[in-house]
């Protein structure tokens, strides 16, 4: 399985790079919406979405919505052809 | 309740895939669960509007016709700003324009069927104009967005709204109202019980997918 990249080849980054491929290019998730959507705790989010952004698959951009600090997250034009590639990859192992 | 399928040990390649898979219907689901609701809303306004416009006699019947579009238009912006939470997008440009454009294509037809009051168009006739007219706007503002953003059921209850529409007035004063109630009204509350069985199948499939591998 050396084809398959090792970013995405993990279950909590799978599902994580799934979700935020469903999204429209251009869009972003909050943080709290994504662990929602997810049903995953706090700290395994945040230990995945930063191998998934030193990767550069996902954007993670701090803003403010009023006084409150919130993170959006979304997929850059990398990881989202990272998801294609994988999910090709997996299709062609399968036959 | 949180997931059993985070951690970094992939499975392999049938269950990763199907992990992927299960995990986007179950997003997409989530995503869209209110949509069946606010379609009900609209259904039920159509069908019982169109229905008292019909077998009610005096203002009334338009007081309850407005109410009952109120009531659907506040919930689906309700439910809509619910849904969107926690969302963001850079390119607003197509949600602004389509919005824009049902507020320029209401005010629009406002003003055609003022000018033709102007003109001498008899009661009937302009209570048969507006309603057939509106319906047949909403049809293609549904087809519309069904074209934007790829909905397969926008388009078809929108191109079935449109047909209805322009069938109605064939029907003659008062009884198009039957059909538009029954033929616009129902074709929405069968889209919402379509789309709410396809969602929660949708939903039902990702859970089981979710927690069964790994």
């Amino acid at each position: 399985m050396d084809e398959l990249d090792p970013v995405i080849h993990a279950q909590g980054r799978l599902r994580i790079t799934a979700a935020l491929a469903t999204l429209e290019p251009g869009e972003e998730l909050s943080f709290p919406r994504l662990q929602e959507l997810l049903d995953m705790t706090a700290g395994n989010l945040s230990t995945h979405l930063r191998k998934l952004e030193d990767a550069g698959y996902v954007t993670v951009t701090k803003a403010h919505e009023g006084r409150t600090p919130i993170t959006y997250l979304g997929l850059t034009r990398t990881g989202r052809r990272a998801f294609e590639d994988y999910t090709d990859a997996l299709k062609g192992l399968l036959g | 309740m949180t997931n059993n399928n985070d951690g970094d040990e992939p499975l392999d390649p049938a269950s990763m895939l199907a992990l992927a898979q299960k995990q986007q219907k179950s997003v997409s689901s989530q995503r869209g669960s209110f949509v069946a609701i606010i379609m009900a809303g609209y259904g039920v306004a159509l069908l019982a509007g169109f229905l008292t416009l019909r077998f009610v006699a005096g203002p009334v019947a338009w007081w309850v016709f407005i109410a009952l579009f109120a009531a659907a238009i506040a919930l689906s912006i309700t439910l809509g700003v619910r849904g969107a939470r926690g969302i963001r997008s850079s390119d607003s440009f197509t949600g602004t324009a389509y919005g824009i454009s049902w507020s320029l294509a209401m005010a629009g037809l406002g003003a055609l069927g003022g000018g033709l009051i102007i003109q001498g168009l008899d009661n009937h006739l302009l209570l048969l104009f507006y309603s057939c007219v509106y319906t047949f706007l909403i049809g293609l503002q549904y087809f519309m967005a069904g074209v934007i953003w790829r909905s397969v059921p926008s388009l078809i209850v929108g191109g079935w709204l449109v047909v209805v529409a322009a069938v109605a007035p064939y029907l003659g004063f008062p009884n198009h109202y039957l059909l538009l109630g029954i033929g616009g009204g129902g074709a929405f509350i069968l889209l919402a019980i379509v789309t709410a069985s396809r969602n929660r199948s949708l939903q039902l499939s990702a859970s089981k997918g979710l927690t069964t591998n790994g």
